[in-house]
């Protein structure tokens, strides 16, 4: 498996050579946006076990900061972009710090509301946030589309690689056993909440830096970044993909993002085949596409998938 | 005195769990507590390891007030605790684990299974007699592993005084002994123990005091024989058992 993994990415970044389609390209990037949110989200809601719902506001505040940091401050990006970061964690504190004190369902709910709050922040205060127009005209990063591709890539690749070592540290291993059992992590002598804020603190971070990079491609941010639909988008790739598994939300993100942009001619029929394609996959596959594609090798290459199994299962980053 | 238990009250609404209780302990003892369902002794053991706040009485170990101490906190202090319904991290190995259990920020310098992670945790396996067990996930344990892995579990955590609410209900008898054995032994490493048993022979075989506890009250201390030939116990716990331990 890891061979076709590898193979999988060696293919990605040869695509450029491939093919000069710009739109191509283009929803490639967003596909690696996307992933990089999913695997983000996933560290907190498949490893750590919280629902959270407001993932969001981190990766649309690191949005904001760099279209700030460059229309009043005139900041150079890389400034912009630690910039954002910093802001993600601060917004992880703000909405973590009292959701955490709530427990399953009733965390859900809270991380909601706390989105529905900053998305209205942004109609609210339009005089700063520009309202629905948002703050465009933000120079952008790279020039090239190219270049912006491999920039977006090699972002996804660390991300899961950040994350894959996070899971294989000790933290990794709190977070999977707060997950298990919150009461029995507590006498184990864990600070379990903690380690929940510096989890969703992380996870927060990834996404605004990624909010940046992408406010600084898309050369415009508006409040659609902080939208509550785009955290459900976030979900269904995960969930799609393969809940609480290191690569499953990629292929989540790359599979709905790119049903979602060339199923576009049929507007709203593609959120049909969305909602039956999430149906398919929670009846027949719970443990997700990426699970399904597991056992469809297995079934035509045996035994041998034993191993790919556990690699990309949860057991994936057990510390040897 | 090591740990002091002063006035200790809780209650849930109109129903008095814990009430007025006092005891102490000193280094090294092994206090056993019984009573008869509802008694209030996993209560007790809440209260103690900070899973419940007390609405009255303090706990002083070493002088130290804990009460008001989260439970993690309680843990770094030295207090570790085993559950009723056996509690296990189920996707991870029985190494893993333990080695969530590892490392306590505070943990007693004077511990029992000195070295680095690993050593720690692979001596505390072959002390709990799970060594060779060490990469099996521990949802397929058997059902006396798994009251092994709580006890390595705590033991990892460096602890001073462990509390083991019914360490060996649902075991054999020979289960059982070993159980009793495996206790002493943590004990005769100056772990001082409080176990709340409603096994008899267990309970009066491993303890040297025992406080017997009904509807929240202490109604009697002292020796297992003591206990056993107080009319009170009697009365409301070990009836014709009571014969026995006399």
């Amino acid at each position: 498996m890891e061979i076709v993994m590898a193979s999988l990415v060696a293919f990605l970044f040869l695509v450029p050579f491939l093919t000069r389609d710009r739109y191509l390209l283009h929803i490639l990037i967003l596909s690696n946006v996307m992933a990089i949110l999913a695997v983000s989200w996933n560290l907190v809601a498949g490893y750590l076990g919280q629902l959270n719902l407001a993932h969001a506001i981190f990766y649309g505040l690191g949005a904001y900061a760099s279209g700030y940091a460059f229309k009043l401050f005139r900041l150079p990006p890389l400034i912009g972009i630690f910039a954002s970061g910093v802001v993600a964690i601060i917004a992880a504190l703000v909405v973590g710090i009292p959701c955490f004190r709530l427990k399953g369902h009733y965390f859900a709910i809270a991380t909601l509301a706390s989105s529905q709050i900053f998305y209205a922040a942004t109609g609210a205060l339009s005089k700063i946030t520009g309202g629905e127009e948002g703050i465009s005209g933000i120079k952008p990063l790279l020039k090239s589309l190219i270049a912006n591709y491999y920039l977006f890539l090699i972002l996804m690749i660390a991300t899961v690689f950040t994350i894959y070592m996070i899971l294989r540290s000790r933290l990794g291993l709190i977070i999977r056993s707060v997950r298990e059992d919150e009461l029995l992590s507590e006498a184990s002598g864990l600070d379990t909440m903690k380690y929940k804020i510096l989890a969703l603190c992380i996870s927060a971070f990834i996404a605004g830096i990624i909010g940046s990079v992408n406010c600084y491609y898309q050369s415009i941010v508006t409040p659609d970044t902080l939208s509550i639909s785009l955290t459900f988008g976030i979900v269904a790739m995960v969930i799609v993909g393969g809940f609480g598994t290191l690569v499953g939300p990629v292929i989540g993100a790359y599979l709905l993002t790119f049903i979602a942009e060339y199923l576009y001619f049929i507007l709203q029929f593609r959120l049909i085949i969305f909602s039956l394609l999430i149906i398919f996959i929670i009846l027949f596959s719970p443990k997700g596409f990426l699970d399904l594609i597991v056992r469809g090798m297995e079934s035509i290459f045996g035994p041998k998938m034993e191993a790919a199994k556990m690699e990309l299962g949860e057991d994936d980053v057990s510390e040897s | 005195m090591f740990l002091r238990v002063e006035s200790l009250t809780k209650h849930f609404g109109g129903l008095s769990a814990i009430s007025e209780v006092n005891f102490e302990l000193s280094e090294g003892d092994m206090l056993g507590v019984m009573g008869p369902n509802g008694a209030g002794k996993t209560t007790l053991i809440n209260l103690l390891s900070g899973f419940l706040m007390p609405d009255e009485g303090n706990i002083f170990l070493g002088g130290e007030n804990l009460v008001g101490l989260k439970p993690h906190r309680i843990v770094q202090k030295g207090i570790a605790r085993t559950f009723q319904q056996v509690r296990k991290f189920s996707n991870l190995t029985v190494f893993e684990n333990l080695k969530v259990a590892c490392k306590v920020e505070g943990a007693s310098e004077k511990d029992l299974f000195p070295g680095s992670t690993e050593k720690r945790i692979l001596e505390i396996l072959k002390f709990v007699n799970l060594y060779r067990k060490r990469d099996v996930v521990s949802t397929s344990l058997p059902f006396d592993d798994l009251k092994r892995l709580e006890i390595g579990r705590a033991l990892a955590t460096s602890p001073v005084l462990l509390m083991l609410d019914e360490p060996v209900s649902g075991l054999t008898l020979e289960e059982t002994d070993g159980f009793i054995d495996l206790i002493r032994k943590i004990n005769s490493y100056g772990v001082t123990i409080i176990v709340i048993e409603h096994v008899m022979r267990a309970l009066m075989n491993i303890s040297r005091r025992i406080i017997v506890l009904d509807g929240g009250r202490k109604i009697s201390e002292g020796t297992p024989k003591e206990v056993s030939r107080d009319q009170k116990v009697i009365e409301v716990y070990l009836g014709e058992m009571a014969e026995r331990y006399a």
